[in-house]
Protein backbone atom coordinates (compact mmCIF):
# COMPACT_ATOMS: atom_id res chain seq x y z
CA UNK A 1 0.00 0.00 0.00
CA UNK A 2 1.36 3.42 -0.97
CA UNK A 3 0.86 6.12 1.61
CA UNK A 4 1.24 9.79 0.80
CA UNK A 5 1.20 11.99 3.87
CA UNK A 6 0.92 15.75 3.75
CA UNK A 7 3.14 15.89 0.68
CA UNK A 8 4.00 19.08 -1.14
CA UNK A 9 6.34 19.52 -4.06
CA UNK A 10 7.55 22.90 -5.24
CA UNK A 11 9.62 23.74 -8.28
CA UNK A 12 10.99 27.07 -7.14
CA UNK A 13 7.90 29.22 -6.78
CA UNK A 14 5.69 26.83 -8.73
CA UNK A 15 3.64 24.39 -6.71
CA UNK A 16 3.50 20.90 -8.19
CA UNK A 17 1.33 19.31 -5.53
CA UNK A 18 0.16 20.90 -2.31
CA UNK A 19 -0.31 19.11 1.03
CA UNK A 20 -1.70 15.90 -0.37
CA UNK A 21 -2.52 12.95 1.85
CA UNK A 22 -3.89 9.71 0.46
CA UNK A 23 -3.44 5.97 0.38
CA UNK A 24 -3.61 3.69 -2.64
CA UNK A 25 -5.08 0.29 -1.84
CA UNK A 26 -5.15 -2.91 -3.92
CA UNK A 27 -7.40 -2.68 -6.97
CA UNK A 28 -7.60 0.00 -9.64
CA UNK A 29 -7.71 3.66 -8.65
CA UNK A 30 -8.17 6.42 -11.20
CA UNK A 31 -6.15 9.60 -10.83
CA UNK A 32 -8.06 12.38 -12.52
CA UNK A 33 -7.25 15.95 -13.32
CA UNK A 34 -6.87 18.37 -16.17
CA UNK A 35 -3.43 18.93 -17.73
CA UNK A 36 -1.22 20.65 -15.18
CA UNK A 37 -3.28 19.45 -12.22
CA UNK A 38 -0.26 17.70 -10.70
CA UNK A 39 -1.00 14.09 -11.72
CA UNK A 40 2.46 13.38 -13.14
CA UNK A 41 4.17 15.11 -10.24
CA UNK A 42 2.22 12.97 -7.78
CA UNK A 43 3.01 9.80 -9.74
CA UNK A 44 6.69 10.75 -9.93
CA UNK A 45 6.72 11.24 -6.17
CA UNK A 46 5.10 7.84 -5.75
CA UNK A 47 7.56 6.26 -8.20
CA UNK A 48 10.50 7.48 -6.12
CA UNK A 49 11.71 9.79 -8.86
CA UNK A 50 11.04 13.05 -7.07
CA UNK A 51 11.77 13.90 -3.47
CA UNK A 52 8.92 15.63 -1.63
CA UNK A 53 9.61 19.21 -0.58
CA UNK A 54 7.69 18.32 2.56
CA UNK A 55 5.78 15.29 3.79
CA UNK A 56 6.44 11.60 3.17
CA UNK A 57 5.72 9.05 0.47
CA UNK A 58 6.21 5.43 1.44
CA UNK A 59 5.42 1.94 0.29
CA UNK A 60 4.60 -0.46 3.12
CA UNK A 61 6.30 1.89 5.55
CA UNK A 62 9.52 2.33 3.56
CA UNK A 63 10.42 5.66 1.95
CA UNK A 64 10.28 5.56 -1.84
CA UNK A 65 12.73 8.17 -3.07
CA UNK A 66 15.84 6.44 -4.48
CA UNK A 67 15.20 3.40 -2.30
CA UNK A 68 15.88 0.11 -4.13
CA UNK A 69 14.06 -1.92 -1.48
CA UNK A 70 10.79 -0.13 -2.20
CA UNK A 71 11.35 0.27 -5.93
CA UNK A 72 11.52 -3.54 -6.28
CA UNK A 73 7.79 -3.65 -5.65
CA UNK A 74 6.88 -0.94 -8.09
CA UNK A 75 6.32 -0.68 -11.83
CA UNK A 76 6.09 2.77 -13.35
CA UNK A 77 4.87 3.69 -16.82
CA UNK A 78 5.80 7.33 -17.50
CA UNK A 79 3.65 9.59 -19.62
CA UNK A 80 6.21 11.21 -21.97
CA UNK A 81 6.99 9.28 -25.14
CA UNK A 82 10.71 8.78 -24.47
CA UNK A 83 12.70 5.66 -25.28
CA UNK A 84 16.02 4.22 -26.26
CA UNK A 85 15.05 4.29 -29.91
CA UNK A 86 17.56 1.87 -31.42
CA UNK A 87 16.56 -1.24 -29.52
CA UNK A 88 13.61 -3.52 -30.12
CA UNK A 89 10.62 -3.46 -27.80
CA UNK A 90 11.58 -6.85 -26.42
CA UNK A 91 15.19 -5.82 -25.83
CA UNK A 92 14.05 -2.70 -24.01
CA UNK A 93 11.60 -4.56 -21.79
CA UNK A 94 14.19 -7.28 -21.08
CA UNK A 95 16.78 -4.60 -20.18
CA UNK A 96 14.32 -3.13 -17.69
CA UNK A 97 13.82 -6.64 -16.34
CA UNK A 98 17.56 -7.05 -15.85
CA UNK A 99 17.62 -3.77 -13.94
CA UNK A 100 14.93 -5.20 -11.69
CA UNK A 101 17.17 -8.10 -10.78
CA UNK A 102 16.07 -10.77 -13.27
CA UNK A 103 18.67 -13.05 -14.82
CA UNK A 104 19.16 -12.72 -18.61
CA UNK A 105 17.01 -15.82 -19.21
CA UNK A 106 14.29 -14.71 -16.81
CA UNK A 107 14.35 -11.22 -18.30
CA UNK A 108 13.84 -12.56 -21.82
CA UNK A 109 11.03 -14.85 -20.76
CA UNK A 110 9.31 -12.22 -18.62
CA UNK A 111 9.71 -9.59 -21.35
CA UNK A 112 7.91 -11.86 -23.83
CA UNK A 113 5.17 -12.52 -21.28
CA UNK A 114 4.75 -8.82 -20.45
CA UNK A 115 4.56 -7.93 -24.14
CA UNK A 116 1.89 -10.58 -24.62
CA UNK A 117 0.02 -9.26 -21.58
CA UNK A 118 -0.34 -5.86 -23.23
CA UNK A 119 -1.19 -7.45 -26.61
CA UNK A 120 1.98 -6.25 -28.29
CA UNK A 121 2.38 -9.51 -30.15
CA UNK A 122 4.99 -9.78 -32.88
CA UNK A 123 5.38 -6.00 -32.95
CA UNK A 124 7.56 -6.40 -29.85
CA UNK A 125 10.41 -7.55 -32.10
CA UNK A 126 10.46 -4.25 -33.99
CA UNK A 127 12.81 -1.40 -33.20
CA UNK A 128 11.10 1.17 -30.98
CA UNK A 129 11.97 3.91 -33.50
CA UNK A 130 9.69 2.31 -36.08
CA UNK A 131 6.72 1.74 -33.78
CA UNK A 132 3.44 3.64 -33.79
CA UNK A 133 2.50 5.74 -30.76
CA UNK A 134 0.06 3.10 -29.57
CA UNK A 135 2.70 0.36 -29.79
CA UNK A 136 5.17 2.52 -27.91
CA UNK A 137 2.59 3.00 -25.17
CA UNK A 138 2.26 -0.76 -24.92
CA UNK A 139 6.04 -1.14 -24.64
CA UNK A 140 6.01 1.36 -21.77
CA UNK A 141 3.29 -0.63 -20.04
CA UNK A 142 5.17 -3.89 -20.61
CA UNK A 143 8.37 -2.52 -19.04
CA UNK A 144 6.38 -1.54 -15.95
CA UNK A 145 5.04 -5.09 -15.71
CA UNK A 146 8.13 -7.09 -16.56
CA UNK A 147 9.19 -7.89 -12.98
CA UNK A 148 5.60 -8.57 -11.89
CA UNK A 149 5.42 -5.83 -9.25
CA UNK A 150 2.53 -5.64 -6.78
CA UNK A 151 2.20 -1.88 -7.41
CA UNK A 152 1.68 -0.32 -10.85
CA UNK A 153 1.73 3.40 -11.49
CA UNK A 154 0.48 4.18 -15.00
CA UNK A 155 0.67 7.78 -16.21
CA UNK A 156 -1.77 8.36 -19.09
CA UNK A 157 -1.21 4.82 -20.40
CA UNK A 158 -3.89 4.96 -23.08
CA UNK A 159 -2.58 8.05 -24.88
CA UNK A 160 -2.20 7.49 -28.58
CA UNK A 161 -3.80 4.04 -28.65
CA UNK A 162 -6.45 3.19 -31.23
CA UNK A 163 -9.91 2.11 -29.92
CA UNK A 164 -9.28 -1.67 -30.02
CA UNK A 165 -5.95 -1.21 -28.23
CA UNK A 166 -7.63 1.02 -25.65
CA UNK A 167 -10.23 -1.62 -24.99
CA UNK A 168 -7.49 -4.26 -24.59
CA UNK A 169 -5.50 -2.02 -22.27
CA UNK A 170 -8.53 -1.18 -20.15
CA UNK A 171 -9.31 -4.88 -19.88
CA UNK A 172 -5.72 -5.62 -18.86
CA UNK A 173 -5.71 -2.88 -16.22
CA UNK A 174 -8.97 -4.18 -14.75
CA UNK A 175 -7.50 -7.68 -14.73
CA UNK A 176 -4.40 -6.55 -12.82
CA UNK A 177 -6.64 -4.84 -10.29
CA UNK A 178 -8.69 -8.01 -9.88
CA UNK A 179 -5.47 -9.97 -9.38
CA UNK A 180 -4.83 -7.84 -6.29
CA UNK A 181 -2.28 -5.46 -7.70
CA UNK A 182 -2.34 -1.89 -6.51
CA UNK A 183 -2.91 -0.01 -9.79
CA UNK A 184 -3.01 3.78 -9.98
CA UNK A 185 -3.92 5.07 -13.44
CA UNK A 186 -3.83 8.74 -14.32
CA UNK A 187 -5.96 10.19 -17.07
CA UNK A 188 -7.81 13.30 -18.08
CA UNK A 189 -10.27 11.19 -20.09
CA UNK A 190 -13.11 10.51 -17.70
CA UNK A 191 -14.79 7.79 -19.68
CA UNK A 192 -11.54 5.81 -19.77
CA UNK A 193 -11.20 5.88 -16.01
CA UNK A 194 -14.86 5.11 -15.61
CA UNK A 195 -14.39 1.99 -17.71
CA UNK A 196 -11.63 0.78 -15.40
CA UNK A 197 -12.82 1.68 -11.94
CA UNK A 198 -15.25 3.67 -9.85
CA UNK A 199 -12.56 4.56 -7.31
CA UNK A 200 -11.01 7.93 -8.01
CA UNK A 201 -8.61 10.56 -6.77
CA UNK A 202 -9.31 13.96 -8.20
CA UNK A 203 -6.53 16.54 -8.42
CA UNK A 204 -6.82 20.18 -9.34
CA UNK A 205 -4.16 22.89 -9.12
CA UNK A 206 -1.97 20.49 -7.17
CA UNK A 207 -4.58 19.79 -4.52
CA UNK A 208 -6.56 16.65 -3.87
CA UNK A 209 -10.15 17.73 -4.38
CA UNK A 210 -11.86 14.42 -3.77
CA UNK A 211 -11.19 10.73 -3.27
CA UNK A 212 -13.35 7.61 -3.01
CA UNK A 213 -16.05 5.88 -5.06
CA UNK A 214 -17.68 8.13 -7.65
CA UNK A 215 -21.21 8.04 -6.10
CA UNK A 216 -19.74 8.70 -2.63
CA UNK A 217 -17.75 11.60 -3.94
CA UNK A 218 -20.83 12.93 -5.64
CA UNK A 219 -22.88 12.74 -2.48
CA UNK A 220 -20.11 14.41 -0.53
CA UNK A 221 -20.52 17.52 -2.62
CA UNK A 222 -23.43 18.77 -0.59
CA UNK A 223 -23.17 22.36 -1.65
CA UNK A 224 -23.84 21.57 -5.31
CA UNK A 225 -27.30 20.32 -6.31
CA UNK A 226 -27.61 16.94 -7.97
CA UNK A 227 -29.75 16.64 -11.08
CA UNK A 228 -32.44 13.94 -10.94
CA UNK A 229 -34.41 13.07 -14.03
CA UNK A 230 -37.96 11.84 -13.38
CA UNK A 231 -40.67 10.69 -15.75
CA UNK A 232 -44.25 10.09 -14.59
CA UNK A 233 -47.85 10.31 -15.76
CA UNK A 234 -48.64 13.32 -13.52
CA UNK A 235 -45.48 15.40 -13.66
CA UNK A 236 -47.24 18.64 -12.66
CA UNK A 237 -48.53 17.21 -9.35
CA UNK A 238 -45.14 15.75 -8.60
CA UNK A 239 -43.40 19.05 -9.33
CA UNK A 240 -45.80 21.08 -7.18
CA UNK A 241 -45.22 18.67 -4.27
CA UNK A 242 -41.46 18.59 -4.68
CA UNK A 243 -40.94 22.33 -4.91
CA UNK A 244 -41.94 22.67 -1.26
CA UNK A 245 -39.34 20.20 -0.03
CA UNK A 246 -36.19 21.73 1.55
CA UNK A 247 -34.00 19.28 -0.36
CA UNK A 248 -35.26 20.42 -3.78
CA UNK A 249 -33.57 23.53 -5.11
CA UNK A 250 -35.39 23.83 -8.46
CA UNK A 251 -37.57 21.88 -10.87
CA UNK A 252 -37.70 22.17 -14.66
CA UNK A 253 -40.06 20.47 -17.11
CA UNK A 254 -39.24 18.52 -20.23
CA UNK A 255 -40.93 19.22 -23.56
CA UNK A 256 -43.54 16.45 -23.42
CA UNK A 257 -44.95 17.46 -20.00
CA UNK A 258 -44.17 14.04 -18.50
CA UNK A 259 -40.49 14.51 -17.82
CA UNK A 260 -38.94 16.79 -15.26
CA UNK A 261 -35.53 17.44 -13.77
CA UNK A 262 -35.14 18.27 -10.10
CA UNK A 263 -32.07 19.92 -8.60
CA UNK A 264 -31.62 18.14 -5.28
CA UNK A 265 -29.28 19.21 -2.48
CA UNK A 266 -29.92 16.33 -0.05
CA UNK A 267 -30.41 13.01 -1.79
CA UNK A 268 -31.36 11.12 1.40
CA UNK A 269 -34.12 13.52 2.35
CA UNK A 270 -35.36 13.63 -1.26
CA UNK A 271 -35.61 9.84 -1.47
CA UNK A 272 -37.50 9.64 1.85
CA UNK A 273 -40.02 12.31 0.86
CA UNK A 274 -40.50 10.86 -2.61
CA UNK A 275 -41.20 7.46 -1.04
CA UNK A 276 -43.80 8.99 1.27
CA UNK A 277 -45.41 10.84 -1.63
CA UNK A 278 -45.64 7.73 -3.77
CA UNK A 279 -47.29 5.90 -0.86
CA UNK A 280 -49.89 8.67 -0.60
CA UNK A 281 -50.61 9.28 -4.27
CA UNK A 282 -50.61 7.37 -7.54
CA UNK A 283 -48.11 9.36 -9.59
CA UNK A 284 -47.29 6.76 -12.20
CA UNK A 285 -43.52 7.19 -11.74
CA UNK A 286 -41.73 5.48 -14.66
CA UNK A 287 -38.12 6.69 -14.43
CA UNK A 288 -35.93 8.08 -11.66
CA UNK A 289 -32.38 8.60 -12.89
CA UNK A 290 -29.58 10.61 -11.18
CA UNK A 291 -27.93 12.50 -14.05
CA UNK A 292 -24.80 13.42 -12.11
CA UNK A 293 -23.79 10.03 -10.81
CA UNK A 294 -20.87 9.76 -13.20
CA UNK A 295 -17.31 10.98 -13.36
CA UNK A 296 -17.97 13.67 -15.89
CA UNK A 297 -20.45 15.43 -13.65
CA UNK A 298 -18.33 15.01 -10.54
CA UNK A 299 -15.33 16.32 -12.38
CA UNK A 300 -17.06 19.37 -13.79
CA UNK A 301 -18.64 20.19 -10.44
CA UNK A 302 -15.36 20.01 -8.64
CA UNK A 303 -13.12 21.87 -11.02
CA UNK A 304 -15.44 24.64 -12.23
CA UNK B 1 20.53 -4.93 -6.28
CA UNK B 2 22.07 -7.90 -8.07
CA UNK B 3 25.29 -7.59 -10.01
CA UNK B 4 23.33 -8.66 -13.07
CA UNK B 5 21.72 -5.22 -13.14
CA UNK B 6 25.13 -3.56 -13.04
CA UNK B 7 26.39 -5.78 -15.84
CA UNK B 8 23.29 -4.96 -17.87
CA UNK B 9 23.85 -1.21 -17.43
CA UNK B 10 27.52 -1.66 -18.31
CA UNK B 11 26.72 -3.60 -21.48
CA UNK B 12 23.88 -1.33 -22.55
CA UNK B 13 25.96 1.82 -22.06
CA UNK B 14 28.94 0.39 -23.94
CA UNK B 15 26.67 -0.72 -26.77
CA UNK B 16 25.06 2.69 -27.02
CA UNK B 17 28.44 4.41 -27.06
CA UNK B 18 29.87 2.29 -29.81
CA UNK B 19 26.77 2.61 -31.98
CA UNK B 20 26.37 6.36 -31.67
CA UNK B 21 27.53 9.16 -33.96
CA UNK B 22 29.91 10.22 -31.19
CA UNK B 23 31.31 6.69 -31.22
CA UNK B 24 31.91 6.87 -34.95
CA UNK B 25 33.63 10.24 -34.56
CA UNK B 26 35.82 8.81 -31.80
CA UNK B 27 36.74 5.97 -34.13
CA UNK B 28 37.84 8.46 -36.77
CA UNK B 29 39.78 10.61 -34.30
CA UNK B 30 41.75 7.70 -32.92
CA UNK B 31 43.01 6.93 -36.42
CA UNK B 32 44.36 10.45 -37.01
CA UNK B 33 47.88 9.70 -35.65
CA UNK B 34 48.01 6.65 -37.91
CA UNK B 35 47.35 8.91 -40.88
CA UNK B 36 50.11 11.29 -39.73
CA UNK B 37 52.57 8.43 -39.32
CA UNK B 38 51.67 7.09 -42.75
CA UNK B 39 52.12 10.54 -44.22
CA UNK B 40 55.61 10.76 -42.71
CA UNK B 41 56.47 7.39 -44.18
CA UNK B 42 55.19 8.51 -47.55
CA UNK B 43 57.30 11.66 -47.42
CA UNK B 44 60.43 9.67 -46.48
CA UNK B 45 59.67 7.14 -49.21
CA UNK B 46 59.45 9.95 -51.77
CA UNK B 47 62.83 11.28 -50.63
CA UNK B 48 61.60 14.36 -48.80
CA UNK B 49 63.87 15.51 -45.97
CA UNK B 50 61.91 15.41 -42.71
CA UNK B 51 63.19 16.97 -39.47
CA UNK B 52 62.26 14.04 -37.23
CA UNK B 53 62.43 10.29 -37.04
CA UNK B 54 59.78 7.78 -36.10
CA UNK B 55 60.56 7.79 -32.37
CA UNK B 56 60.24 11.57 -32.13
CA UNK B 57 57.05 11.57 -34.16
CA UNK B 58 55.59 8.86 -31.93
CA UNK B 59 56.48 10.85 -28.81
CA UNK B 60 54.86 14.00 -30.16
CA UNK B 61 51.72 12.17 -31.26
CA UNK B 62 51.28 10.48 -27.89
CA UNK B 63 52.02 13.61 -25.89
CA UNK B 64 50.28 16.27 -27.94
CA UNK B 65 47.54 14.35 -29.68
CA UNK B 66 46.54 11.27 -27.71
CA UNK B 67 47.15 12.36 -24.10
CA UNK B 68 46.78 16.09 -24.72
CA UNK B 69 43.82 16.05 -27.10
CA UNK B 70 42.12 12.72 -27.83
CA UNK B 71 41.79 11.58 -24.22
CA UNK B 72 40.42 14.89 -22.83
CA UNK B 73 38.15 15.41 -25.84
CA UNK B 74 36.65 11.91 -25.90
CA UNK B 75 36.11 11.79 -22.13
CA UNK B 76 34.65 15.29 -22.28
CA UNK B 77 32.05 14.38 -24.89
CA UNK B 78 31.16 10.98 -23.49
CA UNK B 79 31.55 11.85 -19.80
CA UNK B 80 29.46 15.00 -19.73
CA UNK B 81 26.67 13.29 -21.66
CA UNK B 82 26.69 10.09 -19.64
CA UNK B 83 23.71 11.13 -17.50
CA UNK B 84 22.81 14.33 -19.37
CA UNK B 85 21.76 12.29 -22.43
CA UNK B 86 19.42 10.25 -20.24
CA UNK B 87 17.95 13.46 -18.85
CA UNK B 88 17.53 15.09 -22.25
CA UNK B 89 16.27 11.90 -23.83
CA UNK B 90 13.73 11.47 -21.03
CA UNK B 91 14.96 7.95 -20.27
CA UNK B 92 16.23 8.68 -16.77
CA UNK B 93 12.93 7.71 -15.08
CA UNK B 94 13.34 4.19 -16.51
CA UNK B 95 16.70 3.88 -14.71
CA UNK B 96 15.83 5.71 -11.51
CA UNK B 97 12.55 3.82 -11.21
CA UNK B 98 14.40 0.50 -10.94
CA UNK B 99 15.74 -1.14 -7.77
CA UNK B 100 19.37 -0.26 -8.46
CA UNK B 101 21.34 1.96 -6.13
CA UNK B 102 21.93 5.23 -7.91
CA UNK B 103 25.64 5.21 -7.07
CA UNK B 104 26.09 1.77 -8.59
CA UNK B 105 24.16 2.77 -11.67
CA UNK B 106 26.40 5.81 -12.10
CA UNK B 107 29.62 3.89 -11.52
CA UNK B 108 28.52 1.17 -13.95
CA UNK B 109 27.98 3.78 -16.63
CA UNK B 110 31.31 5.49 -15.89
CA UNK B 111 33.04 2.10 -16.00
CA UNK B 112 31.48 1.25 -19.37
CA UNK B 113 32.57 4.57 -20.81
CA UNK B 114 36.07 4.16 -19.38
CA UNK B 115 36.53 0.67 -20.78
CA UNK B 116 35.38 1.68 -24.28
CA UNK B 117 37.60 4.76 -24.32
CA UNK B 118 40.61 2.97 -22.82
CA UNK B 119 40.36 0.27 -25.47
CA UNK B 120 39.96 2.86 -28.25
CA UNK B 121 42.77 5.11 -27.00
CA UNK B 122 45.14 2.20 -26.46
CA UNK B 123 44.41 0.90 -29.96
CA UNK B 124 45.33 4.35 -31.19
CA UNK B 125 48.62 4.31 -29.22
CA UNK B 126 49.47 0.81 -30.47
CA UNK B 127 48.74 1.64 -34.08
CA UNK B 128 50.76 4.85 -33.82
CA UNK B 129 53.64 2.96 -32.25
CA UNK B 130 53.86 0.40 -35.01
CA UNK B 131 53.31 2.83 -37.87
CA UNK B 132 55.68 5.52 -36.54
CA UNK B 133 58.50 3.38 -35.18
CA UNK B 134 58.61 1.08 -38.16
CA UNK B 135 59.99 4.12 -40.01
CA UNK B 136 63.17 3.73 -37.93
CA UNK B 137 63.27 -0.02 -38.35
CA UNK B 138 62.65 -3.09 -36.24
CA UNK B 139 65.51 -2.27 -33.89
CA UNK B 140 63.82 0.96 -32.77
CA UNK B 141 60.60 -0.90 -32.16
CA UNK B 142 62.18 -3.52 -29.95
CA UNK B 143 64.15 -0.84 -28.08
CA UNK B 144 61.12 1.28 -27.27
CA UNK B 145 58.66 -1.37 -26.13
CA UNK B 146 58.92 -0.28 -22.48
CA UNK B 147 58.01 3.22 -23.63
CA UNK B 148 54.97 1.73 -25.33
CA UNK B 149 53.89 0.00 -22.12
CA UNK B 150 54.30 3.24 -20.18
CA UNK B 151 52.31 5.15 -22.80
CA UNK B 152 49.51 2.60 -22.73
CA UNK B 153 49.34 2.77 -18.94
CA UNK B 154 49.41 6.57 -18.88
CA UNK B 155 46.76 6.80 -21.58
CA UNK B 156 44.51 4.45 -19.61
CA UNK B 157 45.07 6.46 -16.43
CA UNK B 158 44.28 9.62 -18.37
CA UNK B 159 40.96 8.17 -19.54
CA UNK B 160 40.10 7.07 -16.01
CA UNK B 161 40.92 10.45 -14.44
CA UNK B 162 39.43 12.65 -17.15
CA UNK B 163 36.42 10.33 -17.38
CA UNK B 164 35.74 10.76 -13.66
CA UNK B 165 36.19 14.55 -13.92
CA UNK B 166 33.88 15.07 -16.89
CA UNK B 167 31.25 12.61 -15.67
CA UNK B 168 31.12 14.63 -12.46
CA UNK B 169 30.87 17.90 -14.40
CA UNK B 170 28.02 16.39 -16.41
CA UNK B 171 26.09 15.96 -13.19
CA UNK B 172 27.15 19.11 -11.41
CA UNK B 173 26.81 21.81 -14.07
CA UNK B 174 24.05 23.05 -16.31
CA UNK B 175 26.27 23.55 -19.36
CA UNK B 176 28.83 20.82 -18.76
CA UNK B 177 30.20 20.80 -22.30
CA UNK B 178 31.07 24.49 -22.15
CA UNK B 179 32.67 24.23 -18.72
CA UNK B 180 34.32 20.98 -19.69
CA UNK B 181 35.93 22.59 -22.73
CA UNK B 182 37.07 25.47 -20.56
CA UNK B 183 38.57 23.16 -17.96
CA UNK B 184 39.84 20.46 -20.31
CA UNK B 185 41.46 22.70 -22.88
CA UNK B 186 41.82 26.00 -21.04
CA UNK B 187 42.77 25.36 -17.45
CA UNK B 188 44.51 22.04 -18.09
CA UNK B 189 46.64 23.21 -21.00
CA UNK B 190 47.56 26.57 -19.58
CA UNK B 191 48.22 25.72 -15.96
CA UNK B 192 49.96 22.38 -16.58
CA UNK B 193 52.93 24.23 -18.05
CA UNK B 194 53.18 26.93 -15.39
CA UNK B 195 55.88 26.82 -12.72
CA UNK B 196 54.86 26.50 -9.08
CA UNK B 197 52.31 24.36 -7.27
CA UNK B 198 49.23 25.32 -9.26
CA UNK B 199 49.99 22.84 -12.03
CA UNK B 200 49.46 20.02 -9.55
CA UNK B 201 45.79 20.93 -9.68
CA UNK B 202 45.66 19.72 -13.27
CA UNK B 203 45.44 16.15 -14.47
CA UNK B 204 47.66 16.82 -17.47
CA UNK B 205 50.70 17.71 -15.38
CA UNK B 206 50.58 14.39 -13.55
CA UNK B 207 50.00 12.50 -16.79
CA UNK B 208 53.03 14.21 -18.31
CA UNK B 209 55.06 13.10 -15.32
CA UNK B 210 54.06 9.53 -15.99
CA UNK B 211 54.77 9.54 -19.71
CA UNK B 212 57.96 7.48 -20.15
CA UNK B 213 59.40 9.86 -22.74
CA UNK B 214 60.38 12.13 -19.88
CA UNK B 215 62.80 9.51 -18.56
CA UNK B 216 65.32 10.47 -21.21
CA UNK B 217 65.53 14.28 -21.33
CA UNK B 218 67.33 14.69 -24.63
CA UNK B 219 65.17 16.07 -27.40
CA UNK B 220 62.57 18.83 -27.56
CA UNK B 221 59.68 16.58 -26.50
CA UNK B 222 61.67 15.12 -23.65
CA UNK B 223 62.61 18.56 -22.40
CA UNK B 224 59.01 19.69 -22.52
CA UNK B 225 58.09 16.67 -20.47
CA UNK B 226 60.88 16.97 -17.92
CA UNK B 227 59.21 15.78 -14.73
CA UNK B 228 59.25 17.92 -11.63
CA UNK B 229 57.58 15.43 -9.29
CA UNK B 230 58.18 11.76 -8.57
CA UNK B 231 56.04 9.33 -10.53
CA UNK B 232 54.64 7.89 -7.33
CA UNK B 233 53.37 11.33 -6.41
CA UNK B 234 51.74 11.67 -9.83
CA UNK B 235 50.02 8.33 -9.35
CA UNK B 236 48.77 9.35 -5.90
CA UNK B 237 47.50 12.69 -7.19
CA UNK B 238 45.65 11.02 -10.08
CA UNK B 239 44.16 8.39 -7.78
CA UNK B 240 42.99 11.01 -5.30
CA UNK B 241 41.48 13.23 -8.00
CA UNK B 242 39.73 10.27 -9.61
CA UNK B 243 38.34 9.03 -6.30
CA UNK B 244 37.21 12.54 -5.38
CA UNK B 245 35.39 13.12 -8.66
CA UNK B 246 33.72 9.71 -8.51
CA UNK B 247 32.68 10.29 -4.91
CA UNK B 248 31.21 13.70 -5.71
CA UNK B 249 29.40 12.22 -8.70
CA UNK B 250 27.91 9.54 -6.44
CA UNK B 251 26.77 12.17 -3.94
CA UNK B 252 25.08 14.18 -6.67
CA UNK B 253 23.33 11.26 -8.34
CA UNK B 254 22.04 10.06 -4.97
CA UNK B 255 20.14 13.34 -4.58
CA UNK B 256 19.18 13.78 -8.22
CA UNK B 257 15.54 13.86 -9.26
CA UNK B 258 14.18 12.56 -12.54
CA UNK B 259 13.72 14.76 -15.58
CA UNK B 260 11.94 18.09 -15.51
CA UNK B 261 10.10 17.06 -18.69
CA UNK B 262 7.96 14.87 -16.48
CA UNK B 263 6.54 17.72 -14.47
CA UNK B 264 5.44 19.66 -17.54
CA UNK B 265 3.02 16.90 -18.36
CA UNK B 266 0.81 17.78 -15.43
Amino acid sequence: MIRVENVSKWYGLVVGVNRISLTVEPGVTGLLGVNGAGKSTLLNLMAGLLQPSSGTVDLDGKALFANPESLKQLGYCPSPDHFYEDVTGLEFVAYMGRLSGLTPEQAKERARKACDEVALGEEAGKRVRGMSKGMRQKVKMAQALVHDPPVLLLDEPLNGMDPPSRAQAIEAIRRWGEQGKCVLVSSHMLHEVEAMTSRILLLHHGKLLASGEVPQVREAIASRPMHIFLRCADARSLASAMIGWPSVHAVSFGTDGKALTAEVTDMGEFRARLGDLMAERELGLEILNPLDDNLSAVFSYLVT
Amino acid sequence: MADGAILAIFGFTARQMTRSVKGLLFGLLLAVPWAVALLLRLLIWRGVQVPMGGVTLYGILVLAYIVGFLVPLSTLFFGTSLIADEVEGGTLPYLFGRPVRRERLYLAKVAAMTVVLVVGSCVSVLGTYFLALSIDGAAAMSKEWTTLLGDLGTTALGVVAYGALFSFLGLALKKPLFWGLLIGFGWENLVAWLPGFLKRLTLLFHLHTLLPHSAQPQGLVQQMLAASEPRAAALVFLAVYTALFLFLGCVLIRRMEASAAEREEG
